[in-house]
């Protein structure tokens, strides 16, 4: 009796998970249907709903962006509603493999760092038809970027990204304290050597701060963020913009793996310097991000490299704490180096960005809403936010912002609330270029005005001992690129590629070596360093370089204007 | 004549001795105990501390059982900005519900018949269940063929590859092994059916293993984000909890994942858009993922705590 | 020997495998839950074909329709100094791990066993499991900031006693790397751990104790002479399968209280496969690994299992 009750119980269950689970598989293919609704402003385009996987960790917390103000504005005039999906707690090439594998694929799709492999596996609809009959899109590129975002099959997959940069804040460099400076009298610095001595002569002086120690030099080591120490901060120091795991000679465009390269050697000097003297950061070599970006915000830190964009927790936490102290950025090189190229090429990247997937039901549609994006009215939207809310039409007919609305758009939580500057992916209209109608740039962080008011009184107080307007001026401006970059080749190159995982799997041994190298004692140095450099023997790194520079120079040709 | 109370004398002391054995005992417990306490609890109360401050304060490091700069953003940002978090936490609560309601009977069934020692499939079944904890297909062939039993954007994917785990059932069946085995005996000396027995008997008399099993199988459960992102990533309606959170968390990496992306990224970052600290919010992510468990955990915690009365084995 | 009992004793000879199986169908019943294992577990092993080929995602289920390469892949791990390296260190791990986190859950759960106080009781078994639902995120973190060199607590505590005269970077020192990751183990799980025992404990029969108590039996002694031997069958099985897992580290915990200063010691297996294949998608060499680790773990287990049998007649299998 009671065995069959309990197995009756049992089938139950079973089937109650079996309706609950045949429920919400049917719910997700009703929304499609009664949506219409949207449709407020008499639009003609026919209602639809599109996924778009997004290669990459949100960027907002707000979530869906859909229905922030900029999202549901844009829902109402492309009459389309997005069903956005992020990368979560994977990483691309392990989500991109299984989007391949089941040779299923969401609507639209972004590719970061997965573009070869998607191409290869054919998740892309060609676009070059579309491109032509379309309304919006084809004055968005210029004849030559069409040629950068054409594949080797004569097909364009995906959109890429045009040229952006700061103009507020160089990208990366040498940052030194601003306490260390005024005791220095704010010295233009220059040198590499200049910078280490400013670095041992302040902490000599201030041994501690604030009861702790003031640390010399830190760097980030943690895996993901190691960059900096792997190849990052030494390729400026001779004189060679970003391009990646590489060097690329500007001339010749021959390409040079860094980790080997004696200006390398230079760097891991410093460091070795550094330790031995005691100032390095005791921690350097196990600390996590956090720790870092807790450093930074102490104020304790004299000097170090790295990208702005990386540091920015720690520096909003010391500009809060303590800005007397704030890290300010210098294009230091080594001495006899003429010129520095820190800000590197303003550049189109061909290397990633969006594109409509084979498994689309309607690309049609799906492009549709993408030329329909990139009108000027939306891209103003997607950058500017809601007409009213935030900004308004000027006397001369461009765009501006009141002091407030430009308080607004420096707090990141407001801009996430708000939608604006989410969806970079749709970014079509370059940012650095004035749009047509209002002729304001379409980036409001690159427009006169935003300049303006960027800075606190902390920093225009220090500029006034420079003369200087802004703290790129020490830095040489960045230029229109002669070839496609380094970094955006490495990316574009097939990850499967042995050539390319020659290049990252000598990174994770530089990783490990690094730490030797700056730790050991002065005269056994070189002993290390030959030691790694036979680490690297092994892997086909020459072929890696091959690669590049062959890369490079085919790109040549399309970036002369 | 003497030798009575004398004897009596000694056992008094041998008394006294012990019971002063057995203060100290308890004293040195309590005090070890305690210690156990405090490095346990502290990372939480840091967590709860630190959830509850401002978060570009808490960049600045040495926060400690107290929040410096009080702030409830964190909360905010995870409760009221993503509009999905209730439906997912309801999700994660079926799944825990369901998963361990289905999980428990079907391991106890398994557990029940590799107790019989004399079944005659008792070790075939024993060893196909245990390599289960050693082998495994790799990810992209255990998804393709998922895929291809229909579990893609499917709640049963939640509930029915997990359901049999090695280690749950092994650990119940040593309980049942440690159970009296006259009552399966005297049972079946009755005539009573096998389902009966495990059901009838077995079942109530498990209850300490159950509600340890049940609770493991819960948490892990209400905690899963993977197998969200594997097969339910695409449809909102399937999305968990700890996967929503996992994405808010991710946010703060954004910029990176790896130096591949982050150099491109440098080069295009505009001013504005650097890192947003997650700190705060991990934290409060922690107190919130804890909360739920914290309400069921004292209705189980008794189970495993008090020691069976007498009774309830003989009867 | 009567016909009878031999009956009891051998019944397979007696009657036949087949019609003991319909004699004992309800058991057979209710065995059936191993379907599900067999979906879900055994069927995703094909997957072990692609350690031979040059898989590529795109092919999906049809693996021969890649190169097929043989044992190449294997060849390439066993002729890899960092495998060997991440192997010697998943071993150590491993067996620290193991030592520490089953003799300290194994305690604790005596240790509160012992406590005579309810709401003591009760309240020291919740605390103590907290760290559980700390993710290794945010343990990591802490763990760091505890240790750090710089102002680290411990090291504050350390130098104020005099025992050590400079910090000590106890995260940042390969030598006892191993060792860390056991103790944060330990405090991270030890508390979770202990509920199974203490599960296992509450079926003690209570009468045992009081006859104890009336020979006059210390505390030790009862805790060595009851409690741990009637919950043998669980600290055998769980120790056992904690064996059968040598290798399994445990990724997440590693990679993140790894730092560069201590690669030489904390690149285990799974480590190495990460960094030097999966994150390239080259999922053959993972496959390969996998397999390598599976027949471990079945060697070990298999060992374990003998071992066992020969200790005291009886085996987990």
């Amino acid at each position: 009796m009671s065995a069959k009750k309990g197995l009756a119980l049992l089938i139950a269950l079973l089937m109650t998970v079996g309706l609950l689970a045949g429920c919400s598989t049917g719910d997700a293919n009703a929304p499609a249907e009664g949506d219409g609704s949207a449709a407020a402003n008499g639009d003609e385009r026919t209602p639809a709903t599109f996924s778009l996987l997004q290669m990459a960790a949100a960027t907002s917390t707000v979530d869906p962006w859909i229905d922030t103000p900029v999202g549901q504005y844009l829902k109402e005039k492309t009459n389309v509603d997005l069903e956005i999906e992020y990368l979560v707690g994977s990483d691309v090439r392990q989500k991109a493999s299984l989007l391949i594998a089941a040779g299923e694929y969401p609507d639209l799709l972004t590719t970061s760092d997965a573009s070869g492999d998607l191409k290869a596996a054919g998740a892309f609809v060609p676009l070059n038809d579309y491109i032509e009959n379309s309304t919006n899109i084809k004055n968005c590129y210029t004849a030559s970027q069409i040629k950068l975002m054409t594949q080797e099959d004569g097909n364009i997959y995906w959109f890429g990204n045009h040229a952006s940069e700061n103009a507020v804040y160089p990208t990366a460099g040498y940052y030194l304290n601003m306490d260390l400076l005024k005791q220095a009298d704010y010295p233009q610095v220059t040198t590499f050597e200049q910078w280490q001595q400013l670095i041992i002569d302040y902490v000599e002086k201030n041994p501690t701060y604030n009861g702790q120690s003031t640390i010399g030099v830190t760097e980030p080591t943690e895996a993901w963020r190691a960059s900096a120490v792997q190849y990052g901060g030494s390729r400026f120091l001779a004189g060679y913009p970003n391009d990646g795991l590489t060097v690329i000679d500007q001339d010749t465009l021959e390409a040079k793996v860094i980790m080997t390269q004696d200006f390398q050697k230079e760097f891991c000097k410093m460091l070795n310097k550094m330790w031995n003297l005691g100032i390095a950061d005791p921690e350097m070599f196990m600390q996590t991000d956090e720790q870092l970006q807790s450093k930074i915000g102490s104020g304790r830190v004299a000097g170090m490299y790295d990208q702005r964009s990386m540091i920015s927790v720690g520096l909003d936490a010391l500009e809060a704490n303590d800005p007397s102290r704030m890290l300010v950025a210098f294009p230091v090189v080594f001495e006899g180096v003429e010129t520095e190229l820190y800000r590197g090429a303003r550049t189109f990247q061909p290397g990633f960005g969006i594109g409509i997937s084979v498994t689309c039901e309607d690309p049609d549609r799906a492009f549709q809403f993408l030329d329909d994006l990139a009108s000027e009215e939306c891209q103003t939207v997607l950058r500017w936010g809601v007409e009213g809310t935030d900004w308004s039409y000027g006397e001369d007919g461009g765009l501006t912002k009141t002091e407030e609305q430009w308080a607004q758009y420096n707090d990141v939580y407001y801009k996430q609330e708000q939608g604006i500057e989410q969806m970079g992916w749709f970014y079509f209209w370059p940012g650095l270029e004035a749009f047509p109608e209002s002729g304001t740039i379409a980036s409001p962080s690159n427009t006169p005005e935003y300049a303006q008011q960027a800075y606190e009184d902390y920093e225009l107080e220090f500029l006034s001992h420079y003369d200087a307007q802004t703290f790129c001026d020490w830095f040489n401006p960045s230029y229109d690129a002669t070839y496609e970059p380094g970094y955006s080749i490495r990316q574009r190159i097939d990850t499967s590629d042995p050539r390319k995982i020659a290049g990252e799997t000598a990174l994770t041994i530089t990783l490990e070596y690094v730490p030797k190298l700056a730790q050991c004692a002065p005269e056994d140095f070189d002993a290390v360093w030959d030691e790694f450099v036979s680490k690297l023997d092994d892997l086909p790194l020459a072929e890696y370089e091959e690669l590049v520079t062959q890369m490079a120079q085919e790109s040549a040709p399309n970036y002369q204007n | 004549m003497t030798a009575q109370p004398m004897q009596k004398q000694k056992m008094k002391t041998g008394l006294v001795s012990t019971k002063t054995a057995n203060l100290i005992f308890d004293i040195v417990n309590t005090i070890l105990l305690l210690m156990v306490c405090v490095i346990t609890l502290y990372p939480f109360l840091n967590t709860v501390a630190i959830s509850f401050n401002d978060s570009t304060d808490a960049v600045y490091g040495g926060i400690y059982l107290w929040p410096r700069v009080f702030s409830l953003r964190s909360y905010e940002t995870i409760l009221l900005q993503s509009s999905t978090i209730p439906h997912s936490a309801m999700i994660s609560a079926l799944r825990a519900v369901i998963g361990t309601a289905l999980s428990i009977p079907l391991s106890m069934m398994l557990a029940y018949v590799m107790s019989r020692r004399d079944f005659v499939l008792r070790s075939a079944v024993t060893k196909m269940v245990l390599f289960t904890m050693y082998v495994s297909g790799g990810l992209i062939p255990t998804f393709l063929t998922y895929r291809a039993y229909g579990l893609m954007n499917n709640f049963l994917v939640y509930i029915l590859p997990g359901c049999i785990s090695a280690f749950n059932v092994l650990v119940m069946r040593s309980f049942i092994q440690g159970l009296p085995y006259e009552l399966i005996e005297s049972a079946k000396i009755d005539g009573a059916s096998e389902y009966r027995i495990l059901f009838g008997i077995v079942f109530p008399l498990s209850m300490p293993v159950i509600a340890t099993i049940g609770l493991f199988v819960s948490v892990s459960q209400w905690n899963q984000w993977f197998d969200t992102m594997l097969y339910c990533s695409g449809e909102k309606d399937l999305i968990t909890l700890q996967y929503e959170l996992k994405r808010i968390l991710d946010t703060a990496n954004s910029m990176t994942g790896d130096s591949v992306t982050a150099d491109a990224m440098a080069s295009t970052a505009s001013e504005g858009s650097g890192r947003v600290t997650t700190q705060t919010i991990r934290a409060a992510m922690t107190v919130i993922s804890v909360v739920p468990i914290a309400c069921v955990y004292p209705f189980l915690q008794k189970y495993f705590v008090k020691g069976l009365t007498l009774g309830a084995v003989k009867g | 020997m009567s016909a009878q009992s031999s009956a009891i004793v051998k019944p397979r000879k007696q009657i036949g495998f087949w019609r003991q199986v319909w004699r004992q169908r309800q058991l057979v019943i209710l065995s059936l839950p191993v379907i599900l294992v067999l979906l879900f577990n055994y069927v995703p092993l094909w997957g072990w074909l692609v350690a031979f080929f040059n898989y590529k995602p795109t092919t999906g289920f049809n693996v021969f329709a890649n190169e097929f390469r043989g044992l190449e892949y294997f060849q390439a791990l066993f002729q890899d100094e960092y495998f060997w390296r991440g192997l010697k260190n998943s071993l150590g791990m491993g067996v620290l791990k193991i030592i520490f986190s089953y003799v300290f859950s194994l305690m604790l759960a005596v240790m509160i066993n012992e406590v005579r106080v309810s709401w003591f009781k009760r309240t020291v078994q919740t605390i103590s499991y907290l760290p559980h639902f700390v993710s290794w995120v945010v343990a990591a973190n802490l763990i760091f900031v505890t240790f750090s060199p710089d102002s680290g607590i411990v090291n504050e505590v350390l130098l104020a006693l005099g025992i050590i005269d400079h910090p000590v970077s106890f995260m940042g020192m390969p030598q006892i790397f191993w060792l860390m990751v056991a103790l944060a183990d330990v405090w991270k799980s030890a508390g979770y751990n202990a509920i199974v025992y203490l599960a296992a404990m509450t079926s003690i029969d209570p009468s045992l104790y009081e006859s104890a108590d009336i020979d006059g039996a210390g505390r030790f002694s009862k805790i060595w002479n009851i409690t741990l031997p009637s919950i043998t069958p669980t600290i055998k099985i769980l120790l056992v399968l904690s064996i059968g897992r040598l290798l399994s580290v445990g990724f997440e915990q590693v990679y993140l209280l790894k730092s560069a200063s201590t690669t030489e010691t904390a690149s285990t297996l799974e480590v190495y496969i990460y960094d030097f294949y999966m994150k390239y998608g080259m999922w053959a060499q993972g496959s390969a690994m996998s397999i390598f680790n599976s027949l471990v773990s079945v060697v070990l287990i298999v060992g374990c299992n003998l071992l066992a049998k020969r200790l005291d007649g009886e085996g987990i299998m």
